[in-house]
């Protein structure tokens, strides 16, 4: 059960020797993006006028949790990952590469790319690249995610 | 300060397998999107991912990001270890805490206080106090500060210099 938290406020700073560190604390809910954006752009420069560091960067985060705490969390990746290359509506011959774990079950097991290749003739895999497709998702540029190119296992070791 | 907001928000699913092993899928969306709306599209993507993935989401945060791409350069002697500490007393009786990394000399005292005097600590802390949307942790309102002194961190391998010894 995913369950909202507060969402989080950042502030970076840079010193004179390239070193960077980040401020965080907590924002009250009820307010858009917008605001919290409104009210860091007001803290920034007020916090600048304090510090011989540089402010860099400022974010507001937003954040779910699942809140059943009974299951162990260690620090290691997941070793059974996926590439998934989507095309970009913008520009066709750039792609955006979202890494996600994978079922070992969806990929191929005949052909020449069986065990590397994810079969995207597989229901779940169609309504996840459908979804990324016709979704909101876009590029770290903004530029729309289209339609998907390939998809590979990777392996992690 | 030139802050403009980045074309594309973050967006990331924390993963864990049946093993406890924890994984991780980042997805941007473009920024003009509402919150609501990320967090509606994030949660039906949820289940998709699961599905092909077998592992549970754990948590899903997203992010609006601002950032100075011309920023002015940090003063000389700056130093992102040397800290000002502050110290809040939140409504629920519990305290919190904001270190703002580089704190200028001029705002701390012979004996290591901070200014609180200072027209421009005072600017800070008020933005705090009074900005409304800020809280503690648990969404705690943040009364008054009760503290505030210089204090340094211990250097991060990464904060020390790559030149150890100047001959």
């Amino acid at each position: 059960m995913l369950t909202n938290l507060l969402p989080v406020w950042t502030i970076s700073f840079q010193d004179e020797t390239g070193s960077q560190t980040t401020i965080r604390g907590t924002f009250k809910s009820g307010y858009t993006a917008a605001e919290y954006i409104a009210f860091l752009g007001d803290l920034a420069p007020k916090v600048q006028q304090i510090t011989t560091c540089a402010v860099v960067r400022y974010a507001v985060t937003y954040r779910m949790k699942d809140t059943d705490t009974g299951k162990p969390n260690t620090r290691l990746p997941n070793t059974n990952l996926a590439n998934f290359s989507f095309f970009l509506t913008p520009d066709p011959t750039i792609y955006e590469v979202i890494s996600t774990p994978l079922l070992p079950s969806l990929l191929q097991t005949t052909g020449p790319l069986a065990g590397v290749a994810v079969d995207l003739t597989q229901s779940d895999v169609i309504n996840y690249t459908d979804e990324i497709t016709n979704s909101i998702w876009c590029d770290p540029f903004a530029d729309d995610i289209g339609s998907i190119y390939t998809a590979y296992a990777v392996s992690v070791v | 300060m030139a802050f403009s907001i980045l074309p594309a928000g973050r967006l990331s699913y924390s993963l864990v397998d049946e093993t406890g092993t924890d994984g991780r899928m980042v997805i941007h969306f473009p920024s003009s999107q509402l919150a609501s709306i990320v967090q509606t599209n994030a949660l039906a993507l949820a289940p998709l991912i699961q599905a092909i993935s077998g592992c549970a989401v754990r948590g899903i945060s997203y992010s609006y990001e601002l950032a100075d791409p011309v920023f002015a350069a940090p003063l000389a002697g700056s130093r992102v270890e040397d800290k000002g500490r502050f110290l809040w007393a939140l409504a629920n009786g519990l305290s919190s805490k904001i270190e703002v990394p580089g704190i200028k000399p001029s705002v701390v005292l012979t004996d290591g206080a901070i200014d609180a005097a200072d027209t421009d600590v005072t600017a800070f802390m008020d933005a705090i106090v009074a900005g409304s949307a800020y809280s503690g942790i648990d969404g705690s309102d943040i009364v008054r500060v009760t503290a505030a002194y210089q204090a340094f961190r211990r250097s991060t391998k990464g904060m020390l210099p790559s030149r150890r010894l100047a001959v």
